[in-house]
C-alpha cells in the first residue's frame, strides 16, 4: 500500500524481479485481497491515514491458526528509531527505506525467502 | 538530425540533468525496470507523477488560501509529494518538499507560501526538462535509431 506512483514504481521494480504483484491502495482493500498465497506484503507506513500498523496486527491474527502468513515488510522514508520500532511492536518481517533500487530489492526477497526476515541497517 | 547526432544530444542532455541535479540515481533505477515486457514503463510512471504533482500543488495552493490553515493537510500533501517525487528521481522538486514540512510544523503561513512558489517552479522546470528528454527518445526511435543507455 503506498501512494500511487510509489506503488506503479514497486510493483515495476517486483515485477522485473520476476514477482506476482498484486497492487491495492488502502486498508481495507489489502485486508480484502490478502491470502495465503501472497508470500510477502509490502507497505508505506509514512502514508497517513493508511493505519499499516493495524493492517499487520490483523494479518498475524487472520493466519495465527494458519501454518503460514505473509511476510510484512515496512517501506519508510525514513527509518528513525520510533518508526523501526512501532514496525517490530506490530510483528512487522523487516523495514526498509525508499526509494529501492532493483539490486537492495533483489536482496530483500533473497534474504526474505530465506529467512523470513530482513532488517535495514 | 541524423540518428547518430540525435543520440549524442540526448546522451548530453540526460548527463546534463544529471549534473544539474534534477534527476537523481532513482531514475536510472526506473531506466533499469524499463524493458520489453515493460517497453513504456518509465513515461507511464513519469506521466503519473506529473498528474499527481499537479493534483498535489492544486490541492495545496487551495489549502494555504484558506482563512485558517490545515497544516497537518498542507503537511500530508507535501509528504505524498516527497515521496512521489523521490520515486521517479526527481531530486530538486524531492528537496524542496524538505524545508515546506518545517514551515508546515512552525504553522508559518507565508513561509509555505514560499515554500509552494519554490516547488511549483522546479515541478514546472523538472517536467519541462523530462518532456524534451521524451521527444529526444521519439525522435531517436523515428530515424530509426536505439535509445542510447546512460550510466
Amino acid at each position: 500500500m503506498e501512494g500511487q506512483v510509489s506503488r506503479m514504481v514497486t510493483k515495476g521494480l517486483l515485477t522485473h524481479l520476476g514477482c506476482d504483484v498484486t497492487t491495492v491502495g488502502s486498508r481495507d482493500e489489502c485486508l480484502r485481497v490478502v491470502t495465503q498465497e501472497h508470500k510477502v506484503v509490502f507497505m508505506d507506513v509514512s502514508m497517513p491515514g493508511i493505519h499499516c500498523y493495524e493492517v499487520a496486527v490483523v494479518i498475524h491474527e487472520r493466519f495465527r491458526k494458519h501454518h503460514g502468513r505473509p511476510l510484512i515488510v515496512a517501506l519508510t522514508g525514513n527509518t528513525d528509531r520510533v518508526t523501526k520500532e512501532n514496525c517490530m511492536r506490530v510483528g512487522m518481517d523487516g523495514v526498509i527505506l525508499k526509494p529501492v533500487s532493483v539490486d537492495k530489492m533483489r536482496s530483500v526477497l533473497s534474504e526474505l525467502l530465506e529467512h523470513g526476515v530482513v532488517l535495514e541497517s | 538530425m541524423e540518428v547518430g547526432q540525435l543520440q549524442r544530444s540526448f546522451v548530453e542532455y540526460m548527463a546534463s540533468l544529471f549534473r544539474e541535479g534534477f534527476l537523481d540515481a532513482q531514475f536510472s533505477q526506473l531506466q533499469q525496470l524499463q524493458d520489453d515486457s515493460n517497453p513504456d514503463f518509465v513515461v507511464e510512471v513519469v506521466s503519473l507523477f506529473f498528474e499527481d504533482s499537479e493534483r498535489l500543488l492544486n490541492d495545496l495552493t487551495m489549502a494555504l488560501d484558506q482563512p485558517n490553515v490545515e497544516f497537518k493537510q498542507v503537511d500530508a500533501h507535501v509528504h505524498q509529494l516527497k515521496g512521489s517525487s523521490s520515486s521517479v528521481g526527481a531530486q530538486r522538486v524531492k528537496n524542496c518538499c524538505v524545508p515546506f514540512r518545517i514551515c508546515c510544523e512552525e504553522q508559518n503561513t507565508e513561509a509555505c507560501l514560499r515554500c509552494l512558489q519554490q516547488i511549483k517552479q522546479e515541478y514546472l522546470l523538472v517536467k519541462n526538462k523530462l518532456q524534451t528528454l521524451f521527444e529526444l527518445e521519439q525522435q531517436i526511435v523515428a530515424s530509426g535509431g536505439a535509445i542510447p543507455m546512460v550510466q
